[in-house]
Order: structure tokens, then sequence, then C-alpha cells
């Protein structure tokens, strides 16, 4: 058990955790292929877009072993995420060399191309020597150097938001104690945008049971400043819980154009960053305190409910009291 | 937009509903409408209004003294599941007469949370009881709740022989109100034929000429004519032509000499309903049974004492009801602040010498004030409670609550729009629950007999 104000990964990287991962590597694989199909139809401008749409895949597979696999290591689940990543930017190499023709000296032609793609899987100096021969199919220094460009860039895409991904998908709070992973709740209500967060920080470290005393009632949902309340909870004895000091965001500074915006939109901005990120929160039944925000929410929405037909709107009765 | 407001009031409005709305609101004798309501009742609704009818009119009060029937269980049960003022208190008791009783004051502490969780807020409405004897409470409540009403009234109809026939083209219900303010509308039945309904303020005031009043009503010959002892006096001396094929009064204590009254004068059934905001329609006055009979069949009632325990049998105590038909406001032992003996006959309960709604007038500047116009000329002030008094002298003494001192310089500024400028006392109200809001032992301040 930590003893930490805030949660810290127990950076663990349980055996599941590697077989998740072992997985998401060969399902990086077939989807290697489909991205070579894609890229080997389709040319430019449409392939980055592709190599977007696979470089989000690998993320979500990443992710996916991280969590299946209960990963609470982050820079070594980044590591394997990348590791996949890798796998399926060389896997896609040899699937296009396959599919367009560009076999080099080594690789057997009469094969099918998916035995020509084992072949040359497991040979990458046929692979450096093909991408080779292809880059020297460029006519100007330029052409090389925007290829080689274009490749690094494919790389990293394949590599570092998979690497990205993982890393903070096991980073999240994991109850120890049940083994299982915090579940994420939004706490739908607001709070009073706390004007001194320092204060509020160092409050919150040295009691942070006191949490619901310190945010006091929930406030009106239509408030430009608020504090948004994000909850991890565990069945254990201990949650988590982040808070965030927002603010209306005034119309100009909308990073979207207007006619872009849905009409009634309203933005939000975060002020000056999380008042505390992760705290711990010592309770036995979070679900409670849940609730009880719930039911504070709903009392609010019943209020208003009221209020909007007190203004001499009625229905009818046979008799008034 | 306007359209938009009424379809909401009248969801199901057909070209004949449409064409008696007109009917009521632009006759050329019609008073000054001044304000608009609806049934709003969905499609589906109406068929649920109906069987409700059905199931009341053909159900039984069946329980005895210190027996709560079978429904509480389930009732206190799920009230506890869904509402959060009960939930808060934890575990429910098994038994009924463990639970702490709950006042006007819990209710008016913070209304929302009696509310249940499945409720749809979209839906939701607020009545307010006009605080005849307690402090303005606002009621949640529900188009459903709203229509649910008929089926009591026409349940304590059939005892008096009159079973409601109207429809289709014709003027169902009056509501009748006699105030210097009030709210006034007119609006349809789905249930019955898209009758018609209005409630008309039978003060000069809201009439072109007074004898449009008389004018109206025999236009409109409504089968049904509703309202407070104090309206149904001023009805009772309208030269109207046409008479109701029932009365009911309701709001406050109807006294026998005014429903004799009404009765010789229009020669019809005149119904005294004891009917609370928070409950609806809780008994009708039978003469043969002694007392107020018990319309609602999942209504149960308690006698309680000043110290929350139930009377001894014979003894009167304060009418504490569970249950009800307002979904949107679930009744555990609520003290209703009215005080009645109870008997059970043939017909079931009955609450006997039934107390606490006694009508009250004031007098001032040459002529005589609503104890409701009293309550209008207040509620534009935060106060939670108050009473007015006036002595055999005619002095008033207005009582705030402890928290509503500091508006005794405001409030007296009300009432002088009533009462001219004159000393008008201020006391503590030094009771933490239901007060005697309106009294008076002004000569002539209760003549309505």
């Amino acid at each position: 058990m930590s003893s930490s104000a805030y949660y810290r990964p127990s950076l663990r990287f349980p055996v599941t955790g590697v077989r998740t991962v072992a997985v998401a590597a060969l399902l990086a694989l077939p989807l290697a292929w489909c991205y070579a199909l894609a890229t080997a139809a389709f040319p430019a401008p449409v392939n980055p877009l592709v190599t977007a749409i696979v470089s989000f895949c690998l993320a979500m597979l990443a992710r996916r072993a991280a969590a299946k696999g209960k990963v609470r290591h982050p820079a070594a689940m980044g590591s394997a995420a990348a590791a996949v990543g890798l796998l399926a930017w060389y896997a896609q190499w040899v699937a296009w060399i396959v599919l367009d023709e560009h076999f080099p000296a080594g690789v057997s032609t009469g094969a099918s191309s998916l035995g020509a793609a084992i072949q040359l899987f497991f040979r990458p100096d046929l692979v450096v020597s093909a991408a080779l021969d292809i880059l020297e199919q460029s006519a100007t220094v330029f052409g090389k150097l925007a290829t080689i460009v274009l490749w690094t860039a494919e790389l990293l895409a394949f590599v570092l938001f998979p690497k990205s991904s993982a890393a903070e998908r096991a980073g999240l709070p994991f109850c120890e104690d049940t083994q299982e992973w915090a579940t994420l709740v939004r706490v739908p209500s607001r709070f009073a945008f706390i004007d001194d967060p320092d204060a509020v920080k160092r409050r919150l470290e040295a009691d942070p049971a006191a949490l619901p005393e310190i945010l006091g009632p929930t406030i009106d949902p239509d408030s430009p400043r608020f504090v948004e309340l994000t909850f991890y909870r565990c069945a254990g004895s201990a949650s988590f819980v982040t808070l965030d000091n927002l603010a209306e965001m005034a119309p100009d500074k909308v990073p979207l154009p207007r006619q872009a915006r849905p009409a009634n939109a309203e933005y939000f901005a975060q002020v000056d960053g999380p008042v505390v990120e992760l705290l711990r929160f010592p309770v036995s039944d979070p679900g409670r305190v849940l609730a009880r925000w719930a039911e504070q929410e709903r009392a609010r929405e019943v209020r208003k409910a009221l209020a909007r037909q007190a203004a001499a709107e009625s229905a009818d009765k046979w008799t008034r009291e | 937009m306007r359209d938009a407001l009424h379809r909401e009031r009248f969801p199901t409005l057909s070209a004949a509903g449409q064409r008696m709305l007109e009917f009521m609101r632009h006759h050329p004798h019609a008073p000054f409408f001044r304000n608009h309501s609806g049934n709003r009742l969905l499609a589906h609704d109406i068929p649920l209004v109906r069987s409700f009818e059905q199931e009341v009119a053909g159900a039984t009060v069946g329980w005895t003294p210190g027996h709560p029937p079978d429904w509480v269980q389930g009732f206190v049960a799920d009230a506890f599941r869904t509402v959060p003022h009960y939930r808060a208190r934890g575990t429910p008791s098994p038994h009924l007469e463990d639970l702490a009783p709950i006042s006007r004051a819990d209710l008016a502490a913070d209304i929302a949370t009696f509310v249940p969780d499945h409720v749809e807020t979209a839906r939701l409405l607020q009545f307010q009881t006009t605080g005849t004897t307690g402090h303005p409470l606002v009621v949640p409540s529900h188009p459903l709740v709203a229509a649910r009403y008929a089926a009591f009234h026409k349940r304590a109809l059939r005892r008096a022989g009159v079973v409601p026939g109207h429809g289709a083209g014709q003027v169902g219900v009056v509501l009748l109100g006699f105030q210097q303010r009030c709210f006034t509308y007119v609006s349809v039945s789905p249930t019955m034929g898209e009758s018609g309904l209005a409630k008309i303020n039978l003060h000069p005031d809201d009439w072109r000429h007074p004898d449009d009043r008389a004018r109206y009503l025999d236009a409109m010959a409504p089968e049904i004519v509703a309202g407070d002892p104090i309206s149904l006096r001023e009805y009772a001396s309208l030269p109207c032509c046409i008479a109701p094929r029932a009365i009911i009064s309701v709001s406050m204590a109807l006294h026998a000499g005014l429903r004799r009254l009404l009765e010789q004068r229009f020669g019809c059934p005149v119904l005294d309903i004891y009917s609370l905001g928070e409950v609806g329609p809780v008994a009708v006055h039978d003469d043969a049974a002694g007392g107020h009979l018990l319309l609602q069949p999942r209504l149960y009632v308690e006698l309680l004492g000043d110290d929350g325990q139930p009377v001894s049998p014979g003894e009167r105590g304060e009418v504490t009801v569970t249950g009800g038909f307002n979904f949107c406001l679930p009744l555990l032992r609520y003290r209703t602040g009215d005080h009645a003996g109870l008997v059970f006959g043939p017909d079931g309960p009955v609450l006997t010498e039934l107390a606490g709604r006694r009508p009250v007038r004031y007098f001032g500047r040459g002529r005589w004030w609503n104890n409701i116009d009293v309550t209008h000329a207040l509620q534009t002030l935060p106060i939670s409670r108050f009473t007015l008094n006036q002595s055999r002298d005619g002095a008033l003494t207005l009582g705030l609550a402890g928290d509503s001192l500091h508006y005794a310089a405001a409030a007296q500024a009300a009432l002088a729009r009533l009462f001219g400028e004159r000393d008008i006392g201020v006391a503590r109200i030094a009771s933490d629950d239901k007060v005697r809001q309106y009294s008076s032992d002004f000569d002539g301040a209760m003549t309505i007999r």
C-alpha cells in the first residue's frame, strides 16, 4: 500500500501483460498487410490518412493490451507498444515489397504472396536491400531525401502514438486491493470554482477525506466557472480524484471556426492545470459519496423544473386547494 | 412560440376542443382571463386516467384502525428506495408506527428531495397551496396527477347520486374564486369528450360588468361548480338562472349554514370535500356517516397526538396520512396539521369533527378582505411563515417566524395596500411547526356559516 497522497503506478508488468502484448504483436501483422494493400492502391494524398488510421488502430491495440494485461508500468508498456509499432512497420515493408513485386534476389518468386512475405520477413537484410533499391530509383537527391523523410514520418506514426497511448493507459489508476482497474466516473455535478488552488491542494493532501466538505454543495450547471471532478472508483479502501478548475471560453478564444460550432455549444478551458490529480480519496464506500452528489444534482434539476412551471402555468384540476 | 405553448397545454386538442376554448374565452360576457392552463395530457395518458377512475370507483377503503393495509409496506419500501428524503433515513422499519412523521416544515425545507428518482422532470408541474392554515407550500405534481383528481370527485359525487355525464360541446366544470387576484383560465377535459373547464374569478374587477358574472355562468351552464366557501357564497348571491347538477366546496371548511343556503339556492347536492394540496381530495362530508368519509383507496390515515404517537381509539388527533395518488410526492406519515376523530362506518373510515381549515376575513379600509388576499399580498416576500390575527377592536398583528423578522417592515408595507396606513403589530412565531395562520376575534370575521 502506497503512503503517497497521490496515485503512483505500482510498476508491475505481470505475465498476463506479456501475453496480451504478444497477442497485440500478432494482430499487428494482418493490420500491416492491410496497410500495405491500402498504400499500394491509393497513392498520396490518401496515404497519410491511411497511416493515421493504422497508427490509431495500433494505439488502440496497445491500450487494450495494457488494460487486459493489467500492466501498471507506463515506461515498460510504452516500450512494448513501440516495439509492436516497429514490428508492424517492418511487416508492412515486407508486405509492400511482396505486393509491389520488388523482390530482391534470394526470395523465391514462385511462392505465393504469403509464402514470399514469410520468407522475406525473416530476412531483414533483404528488406533493407529492397528499400535501398527503391530509394535508388529516385532520380534526384531531393527525391531521395523526401522519400527518407516520408519513411521516417511513417515510422514515427507507427511507433510514437502507440507508445504514448499505451504508457498513458498503463498509468491510469489501478486498485491494487482488488486487482482491478479503477472505474472512471465523470461526476456530472459541478462545484464552486476554487479561487486558491494551492491552499485547497495543501488541505486535501493533509486530509483527503475532507473532499466533500471542501467542495461543498453542487452548483448551478450553467455557472461559467466551476470545478469538474473526475473520480476513479475502487472497490477497495481508496479511490482517486482529479479536480479541474474550468472556465467558459470567450467566443473569440474557441479554437474552432464559428460556422463549425454546434448551436448552443459551450466551450470550457482548464485554468492553470489540475488542482489535484489522482489524489487518493480514502473512503470505504465511495458509492455513497457519488450518490449524494447525484442526489444533489437531481434535486437541483427538480427545483429547476418546478421553478420553470411556477410562471403562472399549470395543469387542470377539478378543484384547487 | 404561442402555438408551441398551446400544443404543450393541449397536446391532443381537436378542432371541437379548440371551438370550446374559444367559446369560453371569447363569450360576450366572459371575464378577463388572466392566465393559461391546459390538461397537458398526452394521448397515451388518457386511457390511464380513465382506468384510474374505474379503479377508484370500484375500490373500497378497506382498513381498520391501527392495522395498515397490505399495500403500505410496499409503498414504504418503494419510498425509501426512490425518494432522497426517506432514503437518507436509512433502512425503513417494518412497522409503520416506528417511522418518524414528516410535516409541512419538512416539505417546505426542500420539496425537491421528496420527488422520487424516477419522476421525469420534463413533465413535472407545481401547485402552490394557498396556505389557509399553514405556510404556503410548493407541491410537485404531474398532468396525470392533476387529471386524476376527477376520479375522487366522481367517487364523492356518486355518493350524492350524481354521475357526471358532460361531454363534447358542454362545459363540465367551472371553478370559482373570489379574490382580488386569482389564477383564471379556460381548458378542456380530453377524458370527457373535451368538455369545457373554466376557472373564473367572481371578483367584479375581473369582469366588464358585474352583471356579466351571472350571464356568463348561465351561458356556460356547467354541470359541476367548484370553489371555496367564500366564492360559493358570492355565487349564491348572483342572479343565476341555471343551476349546476352539483357543487363542490374545497379549500376551507364549509359550514352547515352556507351548505344549506347553497342547496336551497341551487337545488342540488353540495359536497364539502376535505382536500389538501399535498394529498389531493381526502374525504367528503357525509351527514349520514357523521363526518368526512375517506375517498382515496390507497391513503392510510392515522391520528397522532402532540407526542407523535397514535391517539387512543375515540380520541381526536392530528390527521396523518401515508400513501396517496401523487406519485411525485409519496407521503409517509405526513402530519397535515388538521385535527379530527376517526370512526369506522359501513362505507369505510370517517373523519369526525374535522377542524383546522376555517376561512377568515379581515376588515380594513371599510371593507372585508379574504385571507387569500392576505396570502397574495405577502407572497412576494421570502418569509417562511406568517400569521395574521385581528383582535376584537380591529387591531392587526402579523406573526413572523424568527428567520423572517427582518422582513417585518416590508410585510407591513404590503399589508398597508389592503388595510391602509395603520399600525400593524409584529410578533415572533414561537412554534416550530404548523401554526394557525389566519385568526380573528373581530365581529363578523367568521360569518361564513
